[in-house]
């Protein structure tokens, strides 16, 4: 069980698609401006990381290494396509939000680089954990994003007008920039304070330990 | 290697792997498409639920026979909501970002039915405008802003030019042009809504619609010289296949008759010149001689068996040569009496009084943003300078009045030094930095001024022939 | 204990002038323009002044005290840290503040200048190291940043654009002969006329502008006072004006259909918007300024070009963007133009020496 929490803490935190390894920025840059199209595409791409990563880790025995990119963009392209189907159909407001950012689910890195980087080497059931926790981990940080910008840069929340006050170079694609860096700041001091405080709370037992032995 | 070998080889595996991939893929997409397609149907509904709560039952309208290609904008399709009586237009806006930006728009009509009464919701849907990569900057409060300025019955100020003043809403809306785009189907769906409505057809489109006959004549073509009662006309006529567009100086007396007419390029068919009337022989002859042959609209009638003058076997040649003329004597009047300089003047509010060869006027002239109107008492004498100017109403910006020139400096002077400051068409070039008399720091105080003295010296004659034609 | 030799590491600082001294100088050389900004624009330039300098001070300690672990323990520490801070407190946020304050027009809102302030302080200074570190001039990101959140609602609410600089109005960029890019920051009309009065620009009076950079005076007075201190070196901000007020007046001549190299637009387009202020405050600044001399040259001299260009063109004062546009370029000057070491002689030279 052990392994599926460390995959999940993976894929959520130390491992984070958006903040540690940064991938998938082009979406991430063109629709933080917007919680709520932030927050569709964060679930577009979970459902279609989940799926591919589970298509993909079927075939692992199948698809021969060499061509294994080609048949993977294929499987990707296809997933994409029919989620963009599927969202005019059904969703028609987040598929107008999303625009043209949905088919470049196609090249999105976080996808394909689980799937080169995980679901070919691991079981079905590892790999749907590891897209659901990456899936969630981008859906997460895009939302927080997404919230902050459209917070500050348009003065609303999830389309709600909450103020007048904006300072509008956050809701543009430059202001996302500014954005998404002091967020990865910020996440990455988080995170290292906590490590730290870990560790010495680990050096501090080890060596109580050892004072102990000792005695 | 052997075939056999082939079919065991990584290469073998990997072309069936890829294959199969691609061709599984394909059906699944395409069952897919079959079950998810959204029709052009479903769109409009869904355009519809997002203004109605309730079902509606809509009829598209025949516009098949309207000008649905405006200069803003082009109709797509127009629904009429029998719940409500308001219309929906499918509108493409003109000069978007990307080219032309797709809009729903709402049209109410006025009660008696005959004429827009305001405009309702507007949708523009990302997913069929991808040229527009920054519509969803454009907040929903800007679309709701489309009714309420909505004013003058068409008139919506879209206000984004060049300078990007005015209106400021647009422009600062994150995406002006995509705006422009909007503004322009929201624009082109009232005016032709006004047209539908009441039935008849789109005129702004003809700039030439105060001409009689002039559907055979080429007007950007045309010209003509006004002197001493008699107008030279150069006109050009458009063909009237197979004879091709003909060329003539035509000249029409003070008693409306053709005093000359001359083929200055003929366009018939090869072999068919000879066949032609000699055009001289329509000397003399006045517009109820052609309109006698070819009827009061002087439709071509391809028979004229019963007029050896025309039917002489080059029928249209000598169709396009008759029109022309009756071109020329039926626009004698308009044309005696247009006016030149008219842009920037309130013709309805301008009056002018001729006596012992002085015109005096009263000038209006239009705002010139942000300068408003200027009214003006001009007197333009015999050797047509001005003779007298003063301003009865200053229309400069608060604080610039006191920038102006002295408009009393511009009496004596005479039409040639207008045209040479403003250029031929006196249209404002902006920078007169190299004439010190207009370029006083209130510039376009100044240019109404002169616009509206060039229009006064401009006219002179044809004011003082109307003055005269009224005391006869 | 015998203290005649001393070991240490280098560098081995010979100068008195320390990063404080240097930072006081810089204070009291912008204090002229802080006073006109008072005599010229009233208690509200004070106002924006004194918030901006202590919003940087404040955002400057607030970091520094997140940093430092201040919230971590127990009150005793944060003792300590706030002491640690005041310890290492050199005046370079004080200068951030004030220049800030001095580019921004003085209509601007209260939290048009905190947020800027922070943005220069926390996300330009501090996040890349602090005092030294920073990749880009504080203040001027600072103003570009504010220009950018609130130029779109200036309309509406906080302020005009046209004080922003010198942003020129509609109506004269029609009138404006060939002086184009001084339009807007002549007295109220917006028509700049023949009678373009130098003096007026020199000394700020009835001029649109920004709080420090309308009085030409005190600029030049501050500018004397870095010299004198050795702060600045003499010839940067001469040789940027003059380039700059060249290639100005080469455009006003080659660019605009007249074709009159007019010398008369020289002056006036060094002394209009926030050029001289930029100069010597700016582009002087030691950490955004290549190392070496040449370097320093070609960056003042690109930067002057690329200024009367975009001035040109855009008619906006974009002192600040240029400032930060060149910023960015610096590494690359450091990597290709190398300094000559301390000490280098050529080979040449010595050979003949013998």
């Amino acid at each position: 069980m052990n392994k599926y929490k460390k995959i999940t803490l993976d894929g959520l935190i130390y491992q984070n698609p958006t903040f540690m390894l940064v991938l998938g920025t082009c979406p991430t840059l063109g629709l933080i401006s917007s919680a709520f199209s932030s927050l569709g595409m964060g679930l577009t791409v979970l459902v279609i990381l989940t799926l591919s990563n589970i298509l993909i880790s079927l075939l692992r025995k199948i698809i021969p290494n060499e061509v294994r990119i080609p048949c993977y963009i294929v499987i990707i392209a296809t997933l994409v396509t029919f989620a963009r189907m599927f969202l005019e159909k059904f969703v028609p407001d987040l598929y107008e939000s999303l625009g043209g950012f949905l088919a470049l689910i196609v090249v999105n890195c976080i996808i394909l680089g689980r799937a080169e980087a995980f679901a070919n080497k691991h079981t079905v059931l590892e790999s749907t954990v590891d897209g659901l926790a990456n899936g969630l981990g981008f859906t997460a940080a895009i939302t927080v994003m997404g919230i902050i910008c459209e917070f500050f840069g348009n003065g609303s929340l999830f389309g709600f007008k909450i103020m007048e006050f904006k300072m509008s170079m956050l809701a543009t694609p430059a202001g996302a920039f500014l954005v998404y860096g002091i967020c990865i700041a910020v996440f990455v001091y988080i995170i290292d304070a906590i490590e730290r405080a870990k560790r010495v709370k680990v050096n501090k037992l080890s060596r109580e330990n050892l004072l102990k032995e000792a005695a | 290697m052997t075939a056999k070998d082939f079919f065991k080889s990584t290469a073998f595996k990997c072309l069936v792997t890829l294959l199969c991939v691609l061709l599984v893929s394909g059906i699944f997409l395409t069952i897919m498409h079959g079950l998810l397609e959204v029709t052009d149907e479903e769109k409009f509904q869904r355009f519809l639920s997002g203004i109605y709560d309730k079902q509606v039952t809509t009829t598209e309208q025949d516009i098949s026979k309207k000008n649905t290609n405006l200069s803003n904008a082009v109709i797509n399709n127009v629904y009429k909501v029998e719940d409500d009586g308001n219309y929906i237009l499918n509108v493409s806006g003109k000069n978007g970002y990307g080219g032309n930006v797709l809009c729903w728009v709402v049209i109410m009509p006025n009660s008696d039915g005959k004429s827009v009464g305001g405009v309702g919701n507007v949708k523009v849907p990302i997913a069929d405008n991808p040229g527009e990569s920054f519509l969803n900057q454009i907040s929903s409060s800007v679309f709701d802003k489309f009714g309420q300025d909505f004013k003058n019955d068409i008139v919506y100020e879209y206000g984004y030019d060049e300078n990007g003043s005015n209106g400021s809403m647009y422009v600062n809306t994150g995406a002006s042009y995509t705006m422009r785009g909007i503004s322009n189907a929201v624009n082109g769906a009232i005016t032709f809504m006004n047209a539908f409505l009441s039935g008849e057809d789109i005129k702004e489109d003809d700039p030439w619609e105060n001409f009689a006959f002039h559907e055979f004549i080429n007007m950007e073509q045309t010209s003509w010289t006004k002197a001493d009662g008699v107008i030279t006309y150069t006109v050009t006529t458009k063909p009237c296949a197979p004879a091709d567009p003909f060329k003539l100086e035509i000249k029409v007396g003070a008693d409306k008759t053709i005093t000359d007419i001359a083929i200055t390029k003929n366009g018939s068919t090869e072999g068919y010149e000879t066949d032609m009337f000699n055009v001289k022989s329509l000397v003399g002859k006045d517009l109820a001689y052609f309109t006698g042959i070819c009827g009061d609209d002087m439709a071509y009638i391809g028979d004229y068996s019963g007029n050896a003058d025309i039917s002489t076997g080059a029928t249209r040649s000598n169709y396009l040569c008759m029109y022309a003329a009756a071109f020329a004597i039926a626009n004698y009047d308009y044309i005696s009496n247009l006016k030149v300089y008219t842009e920037y003047i309130n013709l309805d509010d301008t009056t002018a009084q001729a006596a012992d060869g002085v015109v005096t006027y009263s000038v209006t002239t239009k705002a010139f943003s942000p300068t408003v109107s200027f009214k003006l008492e001009i007197k333009v004498g015999a050797d047509k300078t001005i003779t007298d100017i003063s301003i009865t109403k200053n229309g400069s910006t608060e604080g610039y009045d006191s920038d102006m020139f002295n408009v009393k400096s511009l009496v004596g002077k005479d039409l040639a030094y207008f045209t040479g400051i403003c250029g031929d068409d006196m249209a404002y070039i902006g920078d007169y930095s190299g004439n010190a008399d207009i370029s006083t720091g209130a510039t376009r105080s100044n240019y109404l001024c002169m616009y509206a003295a060039a229009f006064a010296i401009a006219n002179y004659d044809s004011y003082l022939a109307q003055a005269n034609g009224g005391n006869e | 204990m015998d203290n005649s030799i001393v070991i240490s590491t280098p560098p081995h600082v010979k100068t008195k002038q320390t990063t404080k001294s240097i930072m006081l100088d810089v204070v009291i050389a912008l204090f002229p323009c802080a006073i006109c900004g008072l005599v010229y624009f009233g208690w509200q330039a004070l106002m924006l002044e004194l918030v901006a300098v202590a919003s940087c001070v404040a955002s400057e300690f607030v970091y520094f005290f997140i940093a430092n672990k201040g919230f971590s323990n127990k009150c005793r520490d944060a003792k300590a840290v706030c002491l640690r801070w005041w310890k290492q407190f050199d005046l370079t946020s004080i200068v951030t503040g004030l220049i800030l304050a001095l580019i921004l027009p003085p209509a601007t809102a209260w939290y048009v200048v905190i947020i800027g302030s922070i943005f220069a302080i926390a996300v330009v200074k501090m996040f890349f190291g602090g005092t030294g570190k920073n990749l880009v001039n504080p203040a001027a990101t600072g103003r570009v940043f504010a220009f950018l959140c609130f130029a779109a609602i200036a309309a509406s609410t906080a302020y005009t654009a046209p004080n922003f600089g010198t942003l020129m109005d509609v109506e004269s960029s029609f009138v404006s002969s060939s002086a184009t890019n001084l339009a807007g920051l002549l007295p109220s009309k917006g028509e700049p006329t023949s009678n373009l009065h130098i003096l007026d620009l020199f000394l700020g009076t009835g001029v649109k502008g920004c709080i420090g950079e309308t009085c030409k005076l005190a600029i030049i007075v501050g500018y004397i006072y870095l010299c004198v201190r050795n702060v600045i070196k003499w010839w940067q901000p001469l040789l940027f004006t003059a380039v700059f007020g060249l290639t100005a007046w080469l455009m006003g001549g080659f660019f605009y259909e007249t074709y009159t190299l007019d010398i008369a637009l020289f002056l006036p387009n060094i002394l209009s918007g926030g050029v001289l202020f930029a100069a010597v405050f700016m582009f002087t600044d030691y950490v955004t300024s290549p190392k070496g001399v040449i370097g320093q040259i070609v960056y003042l001299i690109v930067s002057a070009i690329v200024l009367a260009l975009l001035r040109y063109y855009t008619h906006i004062e974009v002192a600040s963007f240029v400032i930060l546009l060149m910023n960015l370029f610096i590494p690359y000057f450091d990597k290709f133009l190398i300094r000559k070491p301390f000490g280098f002689k050529r080979e040449k030279v010595q050979k003949e020496g013998k």
